[in-house]
Parts: structure tokens; sequence; C-alpha cells
């Protein structure tokens, strides 16, 4: 069993986990602390350019008015996790073929590293942003925080699965690589991350249709009004949203266990 | 059916057990192929297959060492990561009975990025090591390794030998019941492959069960019992190592000697089987004879230097080896060679024609005749075969009889060891009385400096080299190790002689530590000493000593003592240190 294989190893996991994050900024005289200012150097852009492309600073969310700020960050965050977790995640079968080939090493625990490693900056970004928003927007719920754990848990399974199968895939196809960084970027600006929905779906007759099936726009949404509106998410999203979580989930799962064992074959 | 098991089941003699084991690879055209094969098993239909293992049963018992040799791409890596279960047999049952541990390729298992140190961590979690197990198995593999501050620098710094020490470190640090090694151990240095091989016996006496892949039947003739021969992805032989690497060495002979004749026109080979089964058959039992028997030794034994035939001799003497060759095809300059291999297989001593630069001359069919290799037996005690071979200077072996003679040599009562090397002793005696004190201290030891006190930087060096451990504290004065610590001192006309001395024992306050004075043999005093502190004891001489125009050595007698009864790690034994002696007129 995949599942039990890697909760026996946590520990293992973990060293694996803090040796990754080590090694992404050593020898960087800030370090670690990189790792968080990156993501907030690009909020801060984000922020800029789109306030003045739309020309204010104010967005009304389910009949709530609130900060471009609020809208984008917890949306660029989670989809930072999310993208930065599959695109390493490809090569993590083949950059651990020394691991793999020592006597009964968990393979399954190598994709979930990116995964794990790039969830600190995110939950350390996250926390600032609520301190700020705390700061300004003293309406803060208990409910919120629980809201965001479940988001949180829902987006590791979906991110988790994808991850199971692009490091798999790659192995046997190397291109998948490659082709998963265009994809991402695609994907990036298909879903209502920088944007309102409503903006392209007045366009664009097709567009609703589209991110009614695309997982990641019911992501979005369901972080945007949790934080930013305060409100519970609507179960039609979420289960949209855990469907995809439950296929992709099942179907790296398949792919990866189908062909871990002809890993050392191929690496 | 494929399965690997790894059951703990300790009442089972067995170690290792493979049922028919099968490992072929199957590899498509294109990568969409693959993917299709890795997801339904055997649907592409026209993918390449490579059988790399066929039909593989084999058992090994508990506490067995075996060898497995065979040429590249034989299949004994694969073989061996099955056993490791890093690979999965297509077909069959591979079943592990015991913690396994294993240094297959050079670097693997390590994560290039991490530490020495945090690869052991790393590998301690990843066999279920408890946590605090992990500091003493730190300092075992350091001391173990010498790595010293390598450690702590990750391994993708380090050389192929540091990573070897290392990986075997830190593979037996687990304390495996099964341990699997491929050549690895080639790349380290000679003392640290001497250690390792020393404690893979250490580790197999204590019954850990031991599987050693190697090209170097050497290694594997002084460590196996049993090997396995691979080839082709089949076990040809199996059984007892010397055997088996016979036939190993007799086979890669023959394919050199096949690819050599079908190069020769196939003059050669048309020859080949023409005489009859009982002219090649064997000397003993424990022959193998190989060849194109173009050419065959038709005879061959061993005679003492006088003529009379013997397989017994003692070290020493010198050993005739004949043997007659009947040569059945024109032969330019045939090369006879011979070789003596010791009853664990090690090859001794050999040589050859070719490589005396001795001219052989040419034959023609229906000559005969006789060699014969004077050799004296410099070797130590036990039995030896002797190995004859005729063959071509392009290396086509036309008869190759191995361990066809086999004699005995009787240890030397005069030396020791696996060689008895002619030695020669060499004595000139000197007067002493004719030196000058001086001189007569550096003849005894004639690297001593001119005085030992006060004491110097030569005199410590010359003191820490011979008897002394020194002891730097501020004082650098030298401590006695062994309980009879002597000195050389030149007593010349001395009535007295004072001497400075002192012990770090810890309990001489409570206890007291008796100390005897003696000079060439004869006590001159005694005393207790109370103090760690230095004491200065002078010492009257008596009328035999004095006027002594030679060298005499001072002794001082006293109980031992050592820093491990207190605790540390120490396990020098102590006595007394002297910090001076000093001779009064």
């Amino acid at each position: 069993m995949l599942e039990t294989q890697i909760l026996h190893n946590r520990h293992l996991l973990f060293s694996l986990v803090t040796r990754d994050i080590k090694l992404k900024y050593a020898g960087s005289s800030l370090g670690v602390f990189w790792s968080v200012v990156q993501p907030l150097i690009l909020l801060i852009l984000y922020i800029i350019v789109f306030s003045t492309l739309m020309g204010t600073t104010r967005i009304l969310l389910k009949n709530n008015e609130v900060n471009y700020a609020v809208f984008l960050c917890p949306c660029l965050l989670a989809w930072n996790w999310f993208t930065e977790s599959v695109s390493s995640s490809c090569y993590s079968i083949i950059s651990g073929a020394p691991l793999i080939r020592r006597v009964a090493f968990p393979t399954g625990i190598l994709p979930c590293v990116p995964v794990l490693s790039g969830f600190l900056p995110f939950v350390v970004v996250l926390i600032i942003f609520f301190l700020y928003q705390g700061i300004f927007t003293p309406t803060f719920r208990p409910i919120e925080l629980l809201l965001v754990l479940l988001v949180i848990c829902i987006q590791f399974f979906l991110t988790i699965g994808l991850c199971f199968f692009v490091s798999a895939l790659n192995v046997v196809i190397r291109d998948t690589a490659q082709v998963t960084m265009a994809l991402l970027q695609i994907l990036f600006w298909a879903t209502p991350i920088v944007y309102m929905e409503d903006i392209l779906v007045k366009q664009f007759s097709y567009a609703a249709t589209w991110f009614m099936i695309n997982p990641f726009a019911h992501l979005m949404k369901i972080w945007r009004e949790a934080i930013g509106a305060h409100c519970l998410p609507n179960w039609q999203s979420t289960a949209i949203l855990l469907l995809w979580a439950i296929i992709f989930y099942i179907a790296g799962r398949y792919l990866f266990t189908k062909s871990s064992d002809s890993f050392i074959e191929q690496v | 059916m494929n399965r690997i098991v790894n059951a703990t089941d300790t009442n089972s003699n067995d170690a290792i057990v493979l049922k028919d084991v099968n490992k072929h690879y199957r590899t498509a055209a294109t990568p969409f192929l693959r993917l299709k094969e890795i997801i339904f098993p055997n649907s592409v239909k026209n993918a390449r297959e490579f059988v790399a293992l066929e039909n593989v049963s084999l058992t090994i018992s508990k506490g067995e060492c075996v060898g497995i040799i065979g040429p590249n791409g034989a299949g004994k890596s694969t073989l061996l990561k099955l056993i490791a279960g890093i690979l999965k047999p297509s077909d069959g049952d591979v079943i592990v009975n015991g913690r396994i541990s294993s240094i297959i390729e050079l670097g693997s298992g390590f994560h290039p990025d991490f530490t020495g140190t945090e690869n052991i961590i790393l590998n301690a979690s990843l066999h279920n090591i408890p946590q605090e197990n992990v500091p003493s198995l730190l300092e075992e593999i350091r001391a173990f390794t010498h790595l010293g501050k390598y450690m702590d620098l990750p391994v993708k710094t380090y050389s192929s030998g540091m990573f070897v020490r290392l990986a075997f470190a830190l593979a037996i640090s687990v304390k495996p019941e099964i341990l699997l090694i491929d050549e690895a151990l080639a790349v380290g240095d000679a003392v640290f492959s001497y250690k390792c091989l020393r404690r893979i016996t250490e580790l197999h006496k204590s019954g850990v069960t031991i599987v050693f892949v190697s090209h170097d039947t050497g290694a594997v003739s002084q460590i196996c019992t049993r090997s396995i021969l691979i080839d082709h992805g089949k076990i040809l032989a199996d059984g007892e190592t010397q055997n088996v690497v016979n036939l190993y060495l007799q086979k890669i002979a023959e394919e050199l000697t096949n690819q050599n004749s079908s190069a020769d026109d196939g003059k050669l080979a048309q020859h080949f089987h023409q005489i009859g089964a009982s002219e090649v058959s064997s000397n003993n039992e424990i022959e193998t004879r190989f060849g194109s028997f173009d050419t065959i030794i038709t005879d061959m034994f061993m005679t003492d230097e006088s003529g009379n035939n013997t397989t017994k001799f003692r070290a020493g003497d010198v050993a005739i080896i004949k043997m007659f060759v009947r040569f059945d095809v024109k032969i330019d300059k045939p090369i006879f060679g011979v070789m003596l291999k010791n009853r664990l297989g090690i090859e001794v001593f050999g040589t050859n024609t070719q490589l005396q630069k001795i001219d052989t001359g040419s034959y023609t069919p229906g000559q005969a005749i006789e060699v014969s290799f004077a050799i004296p037996l410099h070797i130590g005690g036990g039995s030896y075969a002797v190995s004859l071979a005729v063959h071509s200077v392009n290396g086509v072996y036309f008869d190759y009889r191995i361990d066809a003679l086999v004699f005995e040599v009787v240890q030397s009562l005069k030396s020791g060891g696996t060689s008895h090397l002619p030695i020669k002793f060499d004595m000139e005696s000197k007067e002493l009385s004719d030196l000058s004190p001086v001189d007569k201290f550096s003849l005894a030891y004639h690297d001593a400096p001119e005085t030992l006190y006060p004491v110097k930087e030569e005199s410590i060096k010359f003191l820490a080299e011979q008897w002394y451990e020194v002891l730097e504290h501020e004082r650098k004065s030298c401590r006695w190790v062994g309980k009879q610590a002597a000195a050389f001192v030149s007593l010349n006309d001395s009535k007295s002689i004072e001497i400075e001395f002192g012990s770090t024992y810890p309990l001489v306050k409570d206890k007291g530590l008796k100390v005897e004075f003696v000079i060439n043999d004869v006590s001159i005093g005694d005393y207790l000493l109370k103090t760690n502190e230095l004491v200065v004891k002078e010492l009257s001489l008596p009328e035999e000593l004095q006027n002594l125009k030679c060298v005499s050595k001072v002794e001082i007698r006293s109980d031992v003592w050592s820093p491990k009864d207190f605790g540390a790690n120490d396990i020098r034994e102590l006595s007394i240190f002297v910090y001076r002696i000093k001779t009064k007129a």
C-alpha cells in the first residue's frame, strides 16, 4: 500500500523535506527567508500591475467590497504551492535514482517531498497575510480557519495525486516535465486567479462551461470566498473539486504503483 | 506469479531461496509503447526482450559465504539485486530470511546532497534503528572509516574510495543477517580492502550469510567456501569454490582459444578432437583439462634434485617438474608454462618460456620432447597443485592441464609463513670499551641524541620512539610505558645517581606506589612514592657499579596501572614517568 508505505516512513520523509528546503537556499545569505520573500514580491507586483490596469483597488466579492490584495493573495499563494509542487515532482524519481537503488527504499515518499517542502513557505506567507488582514479587517472568525484547513486538505490530495502521476510518467516519457510546465502556464491564465471570473464570462460564452469543469476555478473560488468574503464555500464547488481531487489521486496512485516496480530499470 | 517474500522465519535454515526465477527486460520501441507496456504488461507485440536470468533456482543456507562469479553481463548483479529486493523477478519466487544489507553500486543508496552523517541517519531510519542508537552508530562508523571532517560534507564531494568506505561501514553497521556485496570493494585502497575482507571474514564467522559478487577469483577463493558460476543468465556451476573457479578459468581460456583459432583460418581447429579420449584423460580426480589437443602433454611427474620421483619436499628444496609433450601439428615456438597454486587456490608462482624469453624452437608432427622446470621451493608448508600448459604465441591452448600434479611441502623448522625466502644473517662484534661514552650510547641506539637530559626536543623524539609515550604537559617530560621501564645511562666514574621521577597514578597519595631501582640487574634501593609531584631521589652506587666504562641499563620497576581502570578510554599501561637522570661523581 502506497499510503501505509508513506506513513511508515514519515521520519525519512521529513528528513528529506528539511534537506530539500535547506538545499534550495544553501549558500545564500538570506537562506530560507527567500522562500517567503519571493512570493511576497510576486504578490506586490501583481497587486500594483492589476490594480492600475483595472483602475481600482476595490473589488466586489459576494456583496462584500474587498481590497484587490485580499482578492489575489490566497489564490496566488495556493496556486504557487500547487504549481511548484507539481513541476518539481516531475523530476523526483529521476533525481532520486541513487536512493531508490537501495534495499527497500520507499519510493512513494519521493513525490511527496516537493509538496511538503512547498507547503512551509505557503503557510508562512498565508500567516503573514492573515496578520495583515487581521489588522485591517477585524472580522476574523474561527470558522474561517477551519475552512482554510479544509481547503488545504483538498488541495493537498489534488496536488499529491498529480505529483504521483507526473513523477511516474516522466520516468517513462521524459517529455512529461516540459509538457507539464507548459500546461501549468496555460492553466494559470485559464483560471480566475488574477482576474474575476465574470470578466471572461461576459465576453466568451464558453468560459462559464470551462470554469465549471476546471477544478482550479473552483479551488480559487473557495479560497477567495473563505478568506475574502468570510463565507462558507458553496457545496457545488466543493463537490466538483472533491471529485477532481479523487480522480487525480486515484489516477496518480494507479500509474505510480503500476510503474514503481520498473523505475529502477528505467532511471 | 512473482513474489518477494521477506519472512523473518528464524526456524528455517535457509537464508535465501530462489525458485525458478526468471528476469527479463522488455523494451518497447517508443515511450508511449513503454507506457502501454507498464499499464498492460505483455501487451506490446514487438518489444525487444532481453533475458537477464533464466530459470535460476538456488538455496543458500544461513551462515554460508557464497561467491558469485561470471563474465561481464552474465547476470551476477541482476541476481544480487533480485535477492536484495531492488528488482522484482519476472517469474518465480525470491524468499529472503533475515535482515538484509547490501553494497551494490557505488553511491547507490546515498543522497548526494546529504552529508556522510546525514546519510547514516537516513539509513538508520530506513532500517528502523531506534533514534537512541544513532549516536553510538555514528561513533562506530567514524572510527571504522577514518573519514574525519569529510563526514560533515555532502557525499557528492567524496572520492570513490571514500564512498566505498562509508558504504561498507554503513552496510555492516545495521547488523545484517545477510550481507550482499558487489565488486564495489575493489575501489578502496589496499589497506581498506584488507580491512573489509577481514571484517567480512569476521562477520561470516559470527554467522552472517554472505553473498559476494566479483570478477576477482582470488578474493572469492579467499573468503567463499561455495561459489556459483553464472553465464548468460544461467547457473553453470554451483559447488566448492576451487572447482567452480577452475571451471570459470577454463571457460575464459576456451573462449580465448576459440576466438583465436577461428581467426587462424580454421587450420588448427580441424585437428580438434581427433585424438582418442584415452590420451586426454586426466591425471587425477581434481584435474581439469582442456585445449585443442593438437599437441598434448602425454605425461608429467616430479622429481627431486637427484632425479628420484617424489611428491614430498622440504621448504627450500629444488623440485623438478617434467612434462612430455607430443606434437601432432607443425608448431613454431610453442610456449610451455607452469603454475603453482596453494590449497586455497591462490596462485603462488607461475611462469612460462615466453616470459622467461626462452627460444623453444619449432616442431613437426610426430616429434616429442621432454620439458623440465627446476623450481627452488622457497614456499611455506602445505600442499600445492601444479598446472601445466602448452600454448601458441597467439594464445591458442593446445593442452592446459589445471591442477594435474599435487605435491606437498614440509614446513621448514627455521621459518614460518607462506614463503620460505632465502635469508642471510650478518653480525659484527664491536668492543664497547674502545669508544667514548657518547659513542657508546649512540652505538647501542644509533639514532640517540648526545644526551637525554636535560630533556630537549630531540631527546623527547628519541624517547618517544624507543620506550616512551611523550606526555605533552608544560614540563615536557616523558611517561614510561610498560612495567619495567628502562633507560641507558653512561655511569662512567660516578659514585651516585640522581633520578627525578613521578607518577600520574591517581591513587598514589592513598595507596602509594612501590618503586624499585635496578641497574644492570643489581637492585640499588627502593622507594614508596606517595605524591603526584616530581620526586628527586639520590642513590649511591654500589662498588660493583662504579668504574663501569660502558652504557648501563637503569630500570625502575613498579606496579602498572591503566587509565582505563579509572573509566578513561586509554588502555595503555602506565607506571612511572622519569623526568631526569643525573650521574654524580
